[in-house]
C-alpha cells in the first residue's frame, strides 16, 4: 500500500490548504450572508451588482476549491508514487490556483467600474489555467494507474 | 406592412442617442479598461453632461418643451420614421420652438404649464446670459453614495441640495455671504422667505393637479401681477396682505416704482381677489398656495377657510381637486369626513361644503384675526355683501391649459 496521507507532506500539505481555504471562505459566506440580512448598501445597491456578483464567486470558488484541495489529498495515495515530479507540480499550481481564482475574484470586486470588475479580476485566468494543469495532470494518472 | 421600432418610452437612446455603436465598440475589453483608466469621456455615445447648456437643455426639451414641425413635410417624415432630432444635436435645428399662445404661456411668454420647463430657461438670464442647463439643478441617475432613499431622488430627480439655496450660489456667490443675502431678501436668512427660489422660482406653473416652481426665473414685483396677471411670490407667500403693501415694501426695499392700483388691489388681500374674482388659472395657483406650509406660517390660516371651502365648490374640477388637498389642512376639515368626492354631482360635494362655509361665517369666534383685507369684521363675522360682490365680478373666461 502506498503511504498514507497523515505521513506523506505532500497530502498534508493539502489538508492544511483545503481545510483552511474551507473555513475562510465560508467564513466569507457567512459574512456575505450577514450583509444581506443588514441590506448593506456596499454590496446590495443595484450600482454594486458587480461586487455582489464577484464576491459571490470568490465565495463559491473558494469553499469548491478547499474541497478540491481535500481531494487531491486524499486521492494522492491513488495516483502514483511519492517522489515522482507531477505530483509536486500538480500541487503548486493547485495551491496557486486556490490563492488566485478566489482572490481575483474577491480583488475584482473591492473596485469596480460600473459593470466591469477591478483589475484584479486579471489573476482569475490565471488561476484557472493553474486550476486546469493540476486538475489535467491527476484526471491523466488516474487514467494510466487504471491500464 | 414593414415596420420599424426603435427603443421605446423614455429609454436609455431617449437621451443618450444612438447606443449601437458604443455597444459595439465596447465589446472588446481593452477599450473599457482604458477608459476607466484614464476617465476619458466615451466618443461613441452622447452624455448630455458633457454638451454645452443649449444642447445639453436640448435633450430634455425634446419632450419638455412646446414646438412644432418646421413644415409639412417634416410633419409627414415624422408620422413615417419618428424624430429627426437626435440627441447631442440643436433641437431648433429640427423643429421651431413655440413661446407664445395662452393655453401654455402667460402673456408676457412666460410658461405657465407643467412638463414645458424647456421654454421656462428659454426665457430666463441665467440659461441666456450664463451656463445654466436642466442638469444644473437634475440629474437622470440617481448617484452612488447619495444618501437620500431612491424615493427622495425619484421625487424631481434632482442633485442633492437643488431644493436649497445652493442651486442659486453655485453661480451667484455673493450671496452665500449671510449679510449680503439680508440685505437682499430683507428676510432673516435661512428663513423661507429669504430663500431664493420662494422669491425667484415661486409656484406659478400648473399642471398634474398641483403648482410646480417657475421654470423660469424672474424677479418678482406688483406689476407683474397687475400688467401680465401673474401672481407675485411676495403675495404668493404673504396671502393676507394686499397688492399695495407688496407695492410699497418693494418700492422701499428695491426702488421699485409703485404701479396703478385699483380700489380693490389697495384694500382686500391679493390671495382672496385670485380665489374670488380671478380666472380658473389664478383660483387653482391660490388654492394651491393656501395649502403650502411655509405660506400658512407667513399668514396664518385661519382665516382661509371660507375661501378654501368655496373653491371647494368651483366649476372646474382641477380647482377643487387643489382646493380640497389645502382645505386638509385646516382644524374644520376634520368635519368634511373622507369622502368628499371632487368629481360627484355638485348636490352630493358641496352640501357638507356649504356647511362649514356657513358655519364658520356664523360663528364669531373669540381672537380670531379680522381685518377688511381679509373680509372679516370687527366681530369675527365674514363681510358676505364683499365676498357675494367679488364672486359676481369673478372672470369667467374659460380656461384651457394644455400641459
Ligand atoms: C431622461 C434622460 C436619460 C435617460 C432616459 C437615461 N440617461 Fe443616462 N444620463 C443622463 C444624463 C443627463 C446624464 C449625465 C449625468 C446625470 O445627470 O446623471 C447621464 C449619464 C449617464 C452615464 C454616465 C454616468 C457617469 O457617472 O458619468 C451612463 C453610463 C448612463 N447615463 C447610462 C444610461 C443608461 C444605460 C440608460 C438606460 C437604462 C440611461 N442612461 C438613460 C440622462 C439620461
Ligand atoms: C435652478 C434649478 C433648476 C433648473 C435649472 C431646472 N429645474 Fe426642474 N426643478 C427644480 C426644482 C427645485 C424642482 C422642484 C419644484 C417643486 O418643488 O415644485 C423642479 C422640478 C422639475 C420637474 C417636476 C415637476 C413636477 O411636476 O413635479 C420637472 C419635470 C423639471 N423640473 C424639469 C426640468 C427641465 C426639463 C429643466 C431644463 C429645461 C429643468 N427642470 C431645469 C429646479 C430646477
Ligand atoms: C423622451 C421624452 C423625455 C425626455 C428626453 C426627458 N423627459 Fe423628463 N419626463 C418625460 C415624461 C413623459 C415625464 C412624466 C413621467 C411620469 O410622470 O410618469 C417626465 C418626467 C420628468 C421629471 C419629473 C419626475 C417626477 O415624477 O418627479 C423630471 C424631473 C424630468 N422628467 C426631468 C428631465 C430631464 C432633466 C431631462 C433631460 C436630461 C428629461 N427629463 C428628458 C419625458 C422625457
Ligand atoms: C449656471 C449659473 C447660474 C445659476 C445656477 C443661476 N444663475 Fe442667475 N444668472 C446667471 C447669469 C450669468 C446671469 C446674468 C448676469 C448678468 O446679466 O450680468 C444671471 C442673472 C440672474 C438674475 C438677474 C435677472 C435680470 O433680469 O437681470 C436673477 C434674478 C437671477 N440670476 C437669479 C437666480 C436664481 C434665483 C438662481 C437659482 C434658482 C440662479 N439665478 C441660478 C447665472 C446663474
Ligand atoms: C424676498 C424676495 C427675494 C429673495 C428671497 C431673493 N431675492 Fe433676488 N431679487 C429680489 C428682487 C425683488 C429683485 C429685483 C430687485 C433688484 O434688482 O434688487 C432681485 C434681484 C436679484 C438678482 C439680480 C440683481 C442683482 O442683485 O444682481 C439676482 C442675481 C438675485 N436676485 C439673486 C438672488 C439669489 C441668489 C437669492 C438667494 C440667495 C435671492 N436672490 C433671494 C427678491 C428676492
Ligand atoms: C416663502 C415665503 C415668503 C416670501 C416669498 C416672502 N416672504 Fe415676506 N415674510 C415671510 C415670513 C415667514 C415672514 C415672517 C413673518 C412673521 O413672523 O411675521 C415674512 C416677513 C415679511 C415682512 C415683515 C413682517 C410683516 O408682516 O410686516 C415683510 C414686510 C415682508 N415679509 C415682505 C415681503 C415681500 C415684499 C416679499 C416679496 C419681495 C416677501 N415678503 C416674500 C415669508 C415670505
Amino acid at each position: 500500500m502506498n503511504p498514507s496521507p497523515a505521513t506523506d507532506p505532500l497530502a498534508r500539505r493539502h489538508l492544511l490548504v483545503g481545510w483552511w481555504a474551507l473555513l475562510l471562505f465560508l467564513s466569507l459566506g457567512a459574512a456575505l450572508e450577514a450583509m444581506h440580512g443588514l441590506k448593506v448598501d456596499w454590496l446590495l445597491n443595484v450600482a454594486n451588482d458587480t461586487r455582489r456578483m464577484m464576491w459571490r464567486l470568490a465565495h463559491s470558488h473558494g469553499a469548491l476549491l478547499g474541497l478540491v484541495n481535500l481531494a487531491f489529498a486524499l486521492s494522492l495515495p491513488h495516483l502514483g508514487e511519492r517522489g515522482e515530479p507531477w505530483r509536486a507540480r500538480a500541487s503548486v499550481c493547485l495551491a496557486l490556483s486556490t490563492l488566485l481564482l478566489p482572490g481575483g475574484f474577491l480583488l475584482g470586486g473591492i473596485w469596480i467600474y460600473g459593470g466591469d470588475p477591478g483589475r484584479g479580476i486579471l489573476l482569475v485566468p490565471v488561476g484557472a489555467l493553474l486550476l486546469f494543469a493540476a486538475v489535467g495532470a491527476c484526471a491523466c494518472r488516474v487514467l494510466r494507474r487504471g491500464r | 406592412m414593414d415596420t420599424h421600432v426603435a427603443e421605446l418610452g423614455i429609454a436609455c437612446e431617449a437621451c443618450h442617442g444612438p447606443g449601437e455603436a458604443h455597444v459595439d465598440a465596447n465589446r472588446d475589453p481593452r477599450r473599457r479598461y482604458d477608459l476607466h483608466a484614464s476617465g476619458a469621456a466615451d466618443g461613441t455615445v452622447v452624455n448630455p453632461a458633457l454638451l454645452d447648456k443649449e444642447r445639453a437643455t436640448h435633450v430634455c426639451t425634446r419632450c419638455h418643451g412646446v414646438h412644432r414641425f418646421k413644415n409639412h413635410t417634416d410633419r409627414e417624415r415624422w408620422s413615417e420614421h419618428g424624430f429627426r432630432y437626435r440627441p447631442g444635436d440643436l433641437l431648433t435645428d429640427t423643429v421651431d420652438i413655440d413661446q407664445d399662445g395662452l393655453d401654455k404661456f402667460w402673456p408676457d411668454d412666460v410658461v405657465r404649464v407643467t412638463g414645458r420647463e424647456g421654454n421656462g430657461l428659454f426665457k430666463t438670464p441665467c440659461y441666456l446670459k450664463g451656463e445654466m442647463s436642466c442638469l444644473t439643478c437634475h440629474e437622470s441617475h440617481q448617484k452612488p453614495g447619495d444618501p437620500r432613499t431612491r424615493a427622495e431622488w425619484a421625487d424631481d430627480q434632482l442633485k442633492p441640495l437643488m431644493r436649497t439655496d445652493h442651486a442659486c450660489l453655485q453661480c451667484h456667490d455673493e450671496y452665500s455671504d449671510e449679510e449680503t443675502l439680508a440685505a437682499h431678501s430683507h428676510h432673516p436668512p435661512g428663513s423661507s422667505g429669504s430663500r431664493c427660489m420662494n422669491c425667484h422660482m415661486p409656484y406659478t406653473t400648473t399642471g398634474l393637479l398641483k403648482a410646480i416652481r417657475s421654470h423660469t426665473v424672474t424677479e418678482p414685483s406688483a406689476a407683474e401681477t397687475v400688467e401680465v396677471g401673474r401672481p407675485n411670490a411676495c403675495n404668493l407667500c404673504h396671502l393676507d396682505r394686499t397688492l399695495a403693501w407688496t407695492a410699497e415694501h418693494m418700492e422701499d426695499w428695491y426702488g421699485t416704482p409703485q404701479p396703478q392700483l385699483d380700489e380693490d388691489d389697495r384694500s382686500i388681500a391679493a390671495s382672496i381677489l385670485w380665489a374670488l374674482r380671478g380666472d380658473a388659472g389664478l383660483r387653482v395657483i391660490a388654492a394651491n398656495a393656501f395649502g403650502r406650509d411655509s405660506a400658512r406660517e407667513a399668514s396664518g390660516s385661519e382665516w382661509m377657510t371660507p375661501a378654501i371651502t368655496f373653491l371647494m365648490t368651483d366649476p372646474y374640477h382641477a380647482v377643487r381637486y387643489v382646493a380640497e388637498r389645502s382645505f386638509r389642512k385646516q382644524p374644520e376639515s376634520a368635519r368634511l369626513g373622507l369622502a368628499y368626492d371632487c368629481v360627484a354631482p355638485f348636490e352630493t360635494r358641496s352640501r357638507e361644503t356649504l356647511e362649514i362655509f356657513e358655519g364658520w361665517g356664523a360663528r364669531a369666534r373669540p381672537g380670531r384675526r379680522s381685518g377688511p383685507e381679509l373680509l372679516i369684521d370687527e366681530d369675527g363675522q365674514l363681510m358676505l355683501d364683499v365676498f357675494n360682490r367679488l364672486v359676481s365680478e369673478r372672470d369667467l373666461t374659460p380656461v384651457t391649459l394644455n400641459e
